[in-house]
């Protein structure tokens, strides 16, 4: 996979980071050597990926049954006890 | 230039287990706010999801019936993204490898929408917007869902509006969620674009969120597609977006464009392990699978022989149909007892959703013995008629309502001899029925009928009082 300036542009601007030319064109060549060495440990382990874990543990599930919850005021413990009930932060959008 | 709408939906459906997807908080909807938490599900640092084996059973379930492949090796993601309704700034969700795959629902045209994959997923909060801050409760939060991603193979609001509600009703059939649109339960995302006519390329489309009516989601489909075909037909060029329907205007309104597009940073979740789904397992749960809705309507109409459009409305809800089998047991025509549903029994249920809960005060057993006493010729219709209405008013069996009396058969003579009493009575309206005035055998015949109850067969009455006549 080739990293392309394109490519850096939008990670930064999803970074919400400004960056001048020179900038750009030298985290693009850094970019490249990172990508290019995870692919060299890619084709270091051929074969198929395996799903299955650690100690080949698979399907740990528990069974549909309710529980009682937290008493709010633990829940809101975290956060000075809320606001009538609920958590509250700054209006986003 | 003639224009197509190219359309394909994705459905989120709040799944109806007991408990939450990772943790045991209940998922019952409402309650005060923040009462359904625990340091899971308000996504708390060091605590760990532990999966619900049943919404694994669900969404196989889901998957099963609107043929699909189920994969048996499936894995579940991180989807990052930030928001307050998301406390651990991401929901676990599975990207690549899905529960199923590859399926279909088929429309009444014969028509197949593909489907192209159903995940399951962790809900998110719900927020409510307070002068300058946002309120929220996680009650919701890590309440299951499933979410159904269909091919854009729709073509029109119709057709869209049929799939939606086959999805709800199939949904509905296999127990697997309520699909409550106006409460949430059930909600679409249409992805929308238009092309020319016999255009074998895609046009380029934009995402309308959130639809929680199929009403307004046809509605906002027509709007998009028109409002699509006019800039193309400016000249302009359509921008790819996610949208926002306002009911009140039916409009659609920009939300935010691609320039913001999203980077979900898609990775595997490191704290839940691979879901490996037995073929053994899927055909167990193939083996209980009810039938499917399409299924029994065939078998209504083709077997049991119930007109089409009475059929329909047995199967349209699911607990009416089963009060409608139980009911049928021993029955020997079953077009009685739809008669008696859709002819009495409808007509004290409001709307849709007493006709969904179908809380009547007749049990099944009740209303086969009322339907035996009419097959076996010891009562007529209009007795029945009669009759099934008081029950349904206090819930009593028919035998409170129905006399010995009533059920003795007449003999012919009786009748006759009523019938003679009756010309003898009404000498108008015999003078009136030799005048050419035919329908004055009815009065005629309507005096038997009161005079014997209803016991009388009225056809028989108006033959054996037209020979007495003559
Ligand atoms: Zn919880």
């Amino acid at each position: 996979m080739v990293v392309t300036v394109e490519d850096v542009k939008k990670l930064a601007k999803l970074s919400k980071i400004s960056m001048n030319e020179e900038e750009l064109n030298q985290l693009t060549e850094d970019m490249q050597k990172i990508i290019s060495f995870a692919h060299e440990i890619n084709d270091a382990c051929d074969g198929e990926f395996e799903f299955t874990d650690i100690n080949n543990i698979i399907n740990v599930f528990r069974d549909d049954i309710v529980e009682e919850s937290f008493d709010r005021k633990e829940i809101l413990s975290g956060v000075n006890g809320g606001e009538d009930g609920f958590f509250a932060v700054k209006k986003l959008i | 230039m003639k224009y197509e709408l190219v359309a394909g939906l994705e459905t989120h459906v709040e799944l109806s287990t007991k408990s939450k997807i990772f943790c045991s908080c209940t998922t019952e909807f409402g309650g005060q706010p923040n009462t359904h938490c625990c340091p899971i599900c308000i996504g708390l640092p060091g605590t760990l999801p532990k999966l619900n084996r049943s919404v694994v059973d669900y969404a196989i379930k889901a998957g099963l019936i609107t043929n699909c492949t189920i994969n048996n090796v499936s894995k579940m993601d991180r989807k990052n993204y930030v928001y307050p309704d998301l406390s651990k700034a991401y929901q676990i969700s599975q990207f690549d490898l899905p529960i199923c795959k590859n399926g279909y629902i088929e429309l009444s045209t014969g028509k197949k929408v593909r489907i192209n994959r159903i995940h399951i997923e962790e809900d998110a909060g719900k927020l409510t917007h307070r002068r300058g801050d946002t309120l929220i409760d996680y009650n919701r939060a890590g309440v299951p869902l499933i979410e159904i991603v269909t091919e854009p193979d729709i073509r029109s609001a119709e057709e869209a509006k049929e799939y939606v509600e086959k999805l709800q009703l199939i949904m509905r059939y296999i127990g697997i969620s309520d699909c409550k649109m106006q409460e949430g339960s059930m909600r679409c995302d249409i992805n929308i674009s238009v092309r020319p006519k016999g255009e074998d390329k895609f046009g380029v489309r934009t995402e309308i969120k959130n639809m929680n009516s199929i009403t307004f989601m046809a509605k906002a489909m027509q709007y998009e597609f028109e409002r699509q075909v006019d800039l193309l037909e400016s000249g302009e060029e359509v921008v790819q977006e996610t949208r926002r329907y306002d009911d009140k205007t039916n409009t659609t309104e920009s939300m935010r464009g691609k320039e913001d597009a999203d980077d979900y940073r898609y990775f595997r979740e490191p704290d839940l392990i691979t879901i490996n789904i037995l073929d053994s397992e899927i055909e167990k749960i193939r083996e209980e699978l009810p039938e499917r809705p399409d299924e029994k309507l065939s078998r209504y109409v083709n077997e049991l022989g119930i007109p089409e459009k009475d059929a329909q409305i047995i199967v349209k809800y699911k607990k009416i149909s089963e009060y409608f089998e139980k009911a049928i047991d021993g029955v020997s025509s079953a077009k009685t007892i739809s008669n008696f549903i859709i002819g009495q029994a409808f007509r004290i249920l409001e709307n849709e959703s007493e006709k969904e809960k179908f809380n009547i005060k007749v049990s099944p057993e009740n209303m086969r013995e009322l339907a035996l006493l009419l097959e076996d010729g010891k009562i007529r219709s209009g007795l029945a008629k009669s009759t099934l209405e008081k029950m349904l008013d206090t819930g009593k069996s028919c035998k409170e309502f129905i006399s010995e009396e009533d059920m003795g058969s007449i003999d012919e003579n009786t009748i006759k001899t009523l019938c003679k009493e009756a010309v003898d009575a009404n000498s108008n309206a015999v003078k009136d029925y030799l005048n050419g005035k035919e329908k004055a055998i009815k009065a005629l015949v309507g005096f038997v009928m009161k005079s014997t109850k209803g016991k009388a067969d009225a056809i028989v009455v108006e033959n054996l009082i037209k020979e007495i006549i003559r």
